[in-house]
């Protein structure tokens, strides 16, 4: 099966979109850390959702990531992928510890680094809810240290059995300062793209009036 | 008339100290608490009229400290404002205030203000 791809028409609503959102989180993410924070927002692709978890971070085995589904008629997740040092480093300064306070995940820090999670993808969904006027809600943030268990989980079916597409728009954050990056990655099932695009096409009509 | 009592639930004790002398001089009734466990523990016996929440804190949050109040029919009508660093999206307030938390007020606060939405809150 041939892998769809995007026109390029949608292709740049769909980026704009997510531009907007990644702005609202970025804004949030600074305010949070007090920190500069740099962000890169790639291009809509079409691919395999088992491919996703090597475009997340393909050099660092130790990646954990946070993901939290998106509740509407169209599904949708949200995924944050960072290093797991990178990950405790941001616990670090979130629970004002010295650098390097915390080696590894632990009951002390779980429950703040899955609230950060909320935090950011609240702002995303919320800048996704304004534009599309639709109303996602969020389900509670998973913590995992193996992206592989965890796409299994993202409820997009068979992921290894079938060819399962997904569409991924990705955004990559830089925290200069503290030499932090990490990606957040929202991926709707490709069955739901004809929908999501008539969704925004509607929207810009409504504003073009 | 008894004084108003207000639990302020923080790990970072400065602020606990500095929350507490300001609502003190206000007249109000303080209990500190630095963790959700312990503002757990103190809630059933000392019976506050308000919870001053922080948001992010070790091992229990701020949201999972005020799920299991809400839980306990004892304390699930305590009033409840949420502090945090964090500007939270309409979506995260939403959230919050499904668990019933009435106010939010962003770190650093004005001390003036925080006693504004006190004194709002509990009628006084």
């Amino acid at each position: 099966m041939s892998i769809p791809n995007l026109p390029k028409f949608e292709s740049n609503i769909l980026k704009n979109m997510w531009v907007s959102c990644s702005n609202q989180a970025t804004k949030a993410l600074s305010e949070m850390l007090n920190k500069k924070v740099n962000t890169i927002s790639n291009s809509p692709k079409i691919l395999l959702i088992n491919k996703v978890p090597k475009s997340l971070n393909p050099k660092d085995v130790s990646t954990t990531i946070l993901y939290t589904q998106l509740i509407d008629t169209i599904k949708g997740i949200i995924v944050i992928s960072s290093s797991l040092k990178n990950i405790l480093k941001i616990a670090d300064i979130f629970l004002r510890k010295e650098p390097g306070y915390f080696k590894d995940l632990s009951d002390e820090n779980i429950p703040v680094i899955k609230e950060l999670a909320n935090i950011l993808a609240g702002h995303y969904v919320t800048a996704l809810n304004n534009l599309l006027g639709i109303k996602y809600e969020l389900s509670e943030p998973v913590l995992s240290v193996n992206p592989y268990r965890a796409i299994e989980d993202f409820d997009f079916g068979p992921v290894y059995v079938e060819e399962i597409h997904v569409l991924m728009l990705k955004t990559s954050f830089n925290i200069v300062q503290e030499r932090i990056k990490e990606d957040v990655v929202l991926l709707f099932k490709k069955e739901f793209i004809r929908e999501l695009l008539e969704m925004i096409s509607s929207k810009i009509s409504l504003v073009k009036g | 008339m008894s004084k108003k009592k207000i639990m302020i639930v923080d790990d970072e004790e400065s602020l606990v100290e500095l929350v507490k002398a300001i609502l003190e001089r206000e007249g109000f009734e303080v209990i500190p608490a630095y963790n959700g466990d312990e503002c757990l523990n103190k809630l059933e016996k000392l019976k506050p009229d308000l919870i001053l929440m922080d948001m992010m804190m070790p091992k229990m949050t701020g949201k999972e400290t005020t799920k299991k109040i809400r839980e306990n029919p004892k304390t699930k009508d305590i009033k409840i404002i949420f502090l945090t660093v964090v500007r939270l999206s309409e979506i995260g307030k939403d959230g919050l205030k499904k668990l019933n938390v009435l106010d939010f007020i962003t770190k650093p606060f004005d001390n003036a203000d925080l006693v504004n939405r006190v004194k709002k809150l509990l009628g006084v």
